[in-house]
């Protein structure tokens, strides 16, 4: 019987916190005594603790080895050995959102720097896109008060019971964060402070120092700064950046003992602040967030920092750079870019009426985005779609509907249920029920009675664990063994029906007498409150549709039902017989498969044939590349993270609903989904086109004086308008024109343009300066108008269309030739009047300009 | 004097036909029978045709780029330009016919 298991590290950044946790995961379900060394380092760890794993600072290719204590038996080392060989080399972090690119400094901001006095321009790594301004806040880091470390404490036995308090509030704390959370970073990251504070280790440190009879203050700050050290001397960027995240669980544990550092308290900012610190643990940024957080200067950071990837999330921009550089500037009015990673000290007036360009550009671009966003969208040919958010708490309801979501296509009502002793009651449920309903005005709420079963099991329902949970004793199954539960779920949202529009759904339905039974039970519920005298609405009773059979016979379950909604995750799971959370067969969980788009059209079909409105919820909804073939599908909702709402709703505007239904069939008879993923490759992206020219494109008078202001300004306006999603790079794109020789060409006139992939339309637009400018044209004489035309890079669908763009630029350069053009355009009042010759001029079609 | 004459620009977007409206526009000014063919974003337009080779004096090739079938002009005198010089002093390039 082998007691131990050798291998090489084959994790490129190590042993860090997700495989770690899988490791401890395992062992733990195991049931084994098992440690880890790492022969390299010669540090060892017991294999339940995430923290211990992470501290054994085990780097790719590090030779470790597993003991356990006692012999494995063969079934537990071939477990083992599977989990090293096949899982383990896959369990690399998701790379968290790749931090924009140091950028070339555009021209315009180029000039801007240049102007600057000297020592005011501190540059960095960017880690958070954007642009901010604000007075210079700095702030002390995640760092814990050291000089309470050797605290002695009074009766062991009272601290003991001072620290479990304390631990109690912050996981209070923490849970009802993650609970209340609406960004799935925020939560994610809240989620993995829990499992810190869990972790048998810190348990163990704390427990031996509080023996040593040191108080539970000086017990946190020595564990946690123990194990923050051992994790900054490790050779890999990500785990040094851990170190954070456990001095952040010390200072919240802290500040539950009473004791309040200069760390443990975030400054209200109280005005538009840039905050710079050496550090920030997660709880740090979470405290300082708010609409005055104008930007970030992290010190020894990096990108892949957790206070880093809440900033990208909730897009605060930031960078990384000397901290004591940044806090020299204490006070000053201060602009941070963390696209292109600089903070400037002093502002300048052009760096000011840059910053002011691209602020107004941004937000002309959100307040259109939003417009078009909240309302319902139509597919080019006229078919409509309602794009609905899936949400897990009330709080969730609002944000969605700012996203632009039409509804809430799914309400995942099982949280309420996680992490307690029993429970919630009817009450505690009709209030959260009601406040989502509310929140949600006129928009309805579909509410999915409680999913829990075998593989997320609660203590207080005592399901035995099962040999394969998902085949298993899970979803609508469970409520004849829980009368009592789901009639109170079901007594509340009958309840709190008469506050708004709600649709009630039963998870995992397999058959038509399932869905017939769920909906009896919904009407006896029903009578039930009518006979105690409580009104109720008309509330409309679907189902879930996640499981083959179900979609087999969705014709039947239609006619009992009002309506279905496709969960496309366990569907997906249960066609292909395929674990998607398991690395080693995830590859076969795959919604674009023939076979899994077969049956999906078999079950759309069948819903048809019995009119039953149907929804799909679930990851595939999420993927704007999957919407051809819910479209071609004939979906009438699609629900989906909030987020992806807008650009699902813009992506739905440019297709056609007759060539996705050609599309779908198409993809049902291929025979791989390397031959569907061909046939979407070719799906044409028509957006909805913009005219060539409108009155927004023209800025007269504009307030610009050099070259380079000029085009920066006009690539704004690109942007402002939707006719760019990269000002950036359409503007390096017309300075690589520059670049060949000027375009400048003469009698005041300049023309640059570009053909480019970062232009999403084509435009034509006209710029006049407040004063003439310098463009080193042919003629050397000064700019007074700047006409800039740019073309997509890719051949329009319609070639027609592209070549009809060029077609006006190329009669516009023709016309420029002509003095009495010139002089009419030079003479043209105002941008209706420009607007106005150039389309009679150019003999634009009356759709193309839309004066 | 017949003339035909290609232009062609990097981008192919505006300055081939700057340089091929000032061409026509100048060269007819002078008394000329010009005909310009273009070679930009939009393919070949305008296109030189045998007939309009024949009796042709010269080819003005007013490009910054390598132009297709240059083969059509073998025979023919040549005269060279920038797409710039074209644009900024078009009586300059006629001027070199008769030197």
């Amino acid at each position: 019987m082998p007691t131990e298991i050798s291998f090489r590290c084959p994790l490129p950044d190590g042993l860090h916190a997700r495989p770690a946790s899988l490791l401890a995961e395992l062992v733990g379900q195991m049931g084994l005594r098992l440690r880890l060394h790492n022969e390299r380092s010669g540090q060892s760890a017991n294999c339940a603790s995430v923290i211990e794993l992470v501290a054994a600072a085990v780097l790719f290719d590090d030779p470790c080895r597993l003991s356990a204590a006692e012999p494995l038996s063969s079934a537990d080392f071939e477990r083992l050995l599977a989990f090293i060989q096949s899982e383990l080399p896959l369990a690399e972090q998701q790379a968290p959102a790749a931090p924009a690119a140091a950028r070339g400094l555009s021209p315009a901001w180029q000039e801007a720097l240049d102007a600057l006095p000297p020592g005011k321009l501190v540059s960095g790594l960017p880690i958070s896109a954007g642009l901010g301004r604000g007075r210079i806040v700095p702030i002390a880091g995640a760092r814990l008060p050291l000089e309470l470390s050797r605290q002695p404490g009074r009766d062991p036995l009272l601290e003991l019971g001072q620290l479990e308090r304390a631990q109690a509030g912050v996981e209070l704390e923490l849970s009802a964060r993650v609970e209340a959370s609406t960004n799935a970073d925020e939560k994610e990251i809240l989620r993995a402070g829990l499992a810190l504070l869990r972790d048998p280790a810190l348990a163990q440190s704390l427990h031996s120092l509080l023996g040593e009879g040191l108080s539970a203050a000086a017990a946190v700050v020595s564990a946690l700064e123990s194990f923050a050290r051992q994790l900054g001397q490790s050779g890999s960027i990500y785990l040094r950046e851990r170190a954070a995240d456990l001095r952040g669980i010390g200072l919240l544990l802290l500040a539950h003992l009473g004791i309040h550092t200069e760390a443990a308290h975030s400054p209200q900012l109280e005005e538009d602040s840039i905050v710079v610190a050496e550090n920030l643990s997660p709880a740090q940024f979470l405290a300082l967030r708010s609409h005055r957080l104008a930007g970030l200067v992290l010190g020894e950071t990096g990108s892949t920092s957790h206070a880093a990837i809440l900033a990208r999330s909730f897009a605060v921009p930031a960078i990384a750079a000397p901290a004591a550089a940044a806090s020299a500037a204490a006070g000053e009015l201060c602009i941070i870019d963390g696209s292109r990673g600089f903070l400037l000290t002093e502002l300048t007036p052009l760096a000011e009426r840059l910053y002011e360009l691209e602020r107004s550009a941004r937000m002309e671009r959100a307040s259109q985005e939003l417009l078009t966003a909240s309302s319902t969208a139509s597919s080019a040919d006229g078919v409509a779609i309602e794009i609905a958010a899936n949400i897990a708490s009330a709080e969730e309801a609002s944000a969605a509907l700012e996203c632009g979501a039409d509804g809430i296509g799914l309400f995942r009502t099982e949280l309420l249920f996680y992490e307690r002793t029993q429970p919630p009651t009817e009450e505690e449920q009709y209030s959260i029920y009601r406040r989502t309903v509310e929140s949600a005005g006129p928009r309805a709420v579909i509410f999915r009675t409680i999913d829990i079963g075998g593989d997320k099991p609660l203590d207080y329902l005592q399901i035995q664990r099962e040999a394969n949970p998902f085949l298993g004793f899970r979803g609508l199954r469970i409520y004849g063994r829980f009368p009592e539960l789901i009639r109170s779920q079901l007594r509340a949202l009958l309840r709190a029906s008469l506050h708004g529009s709600l649709k009630i759904m039963a998870p995992m339905v397999s058959t038509a007498g399932e869905a017939a039974d769920f909906r009896a039970l919904v009407e006896s519920v029903r009578q039930e409150l009518q006979s105690e005298g409580l009104p109720v609405a008309a509330v409309p009773v679907g189902v879930m549709v996640e499981v083959p059979s179900a979609a087999l016979q969705a014709q039947e379950i239609g006619r009992k039902v009002d309506f279905i909604s496709v969960g496309s995750n366990d569907l997906c799971q249960y066609t292909f017989a395929a674990d998607r959370g398991n690395p080693a067969v995830a590859w076969l969980h795959n919604v674009r498969h023939p076979a899994f788009l077969r049956l999906l059209r078999l079950l759309c079909e069948g819903s048809r044939r019995a009119g039953c409105w149907t929804g799909l919820c679930g990851e595939m909804a999420g993927d704007p590349r999957n919407l051809p073939l819910l479209l071609g599908l004939g979906f009438d909702e699609l629900s989906l993270s909030s987020p992806g709402v807008p650009a699902l709703k813009r992506r739905l505007r440019g297709l056609d609903s007759t060539s996705c239904r050609a599309l779908l069939d198409a993809a049902c008879n291929c025979e791989s989904a390397e031959e569907v993923e061909a046939l979407l490759d070719k799906v044409g992206h028509a957006e909805a086109r913009l005219p060539l020219l409108s009155r927004e494109l023209v800025c007269l008078n504009a307030a610009v004086e050099t070259k380079a202001q000029a085009i920066h300004y006009l690539c704004h306006r690109l942007y402002a308008s939707g006719r760019t999603d990269d000002a950036d790079a359409l503007e390096q794109a017309i300075w690589q024109r520059e670049a060949t020789y000027s375009t400048g060409l003469g009698h005041g006139f300049a023309i640059p343009h570009c053909k480019s992939s970062s232009a999403a339309h084509a435009s034509l637009s006209v710029l006049r300066p407040a004063r003439p400018i310098h463009w080193a044209a042919l003629d050397e004489q000064p700019v007074h108008t700047v006409i800039m035309l740019c073309m997509p890079e890719q051949a329009d669908p319609a070639a027609a269309d592209g070549n009809l763009h060029l077609r006006v630029f190329a009669a516009l350069a023709r016309l420029l030739m002509r003095e009495e053009f010139r002089d009419a355009l030079s003479s043209a009042s105002d941008d209706a009047e420009v607007c106005e010759l150039l389309s009679r001029q150019l003999n634009l079609p009356g759709t193309e300009v839309q004066p | 004097m017949k003339i035909v004459a290609v232009t062609a620009c990097p981008t192919g977007i505006a300055h081939t036909y700057m340089a091929a409206e000032q061409l026509e526009k100048t060269g007819r000014e002078l008394g000329h029978t010009i005909k310009v063919e273009t070679q930009g974003a939009m393919g070949i337009e305008n296109e030189l045709g045998p007939g309009d080779l024949a009796g042709a004096e010269v080819a003005i090739l007013a490009c910054d780029i390598e132009i297709e079938k240059r083969e059509r002009f073998a025979g023919l005198r040549i005269l060279e330009v920038s797409v710039q010089t074209a644009i900024k002093d078009p009586r300059s390039v006629f001027a070199r016919l008769d030197q």
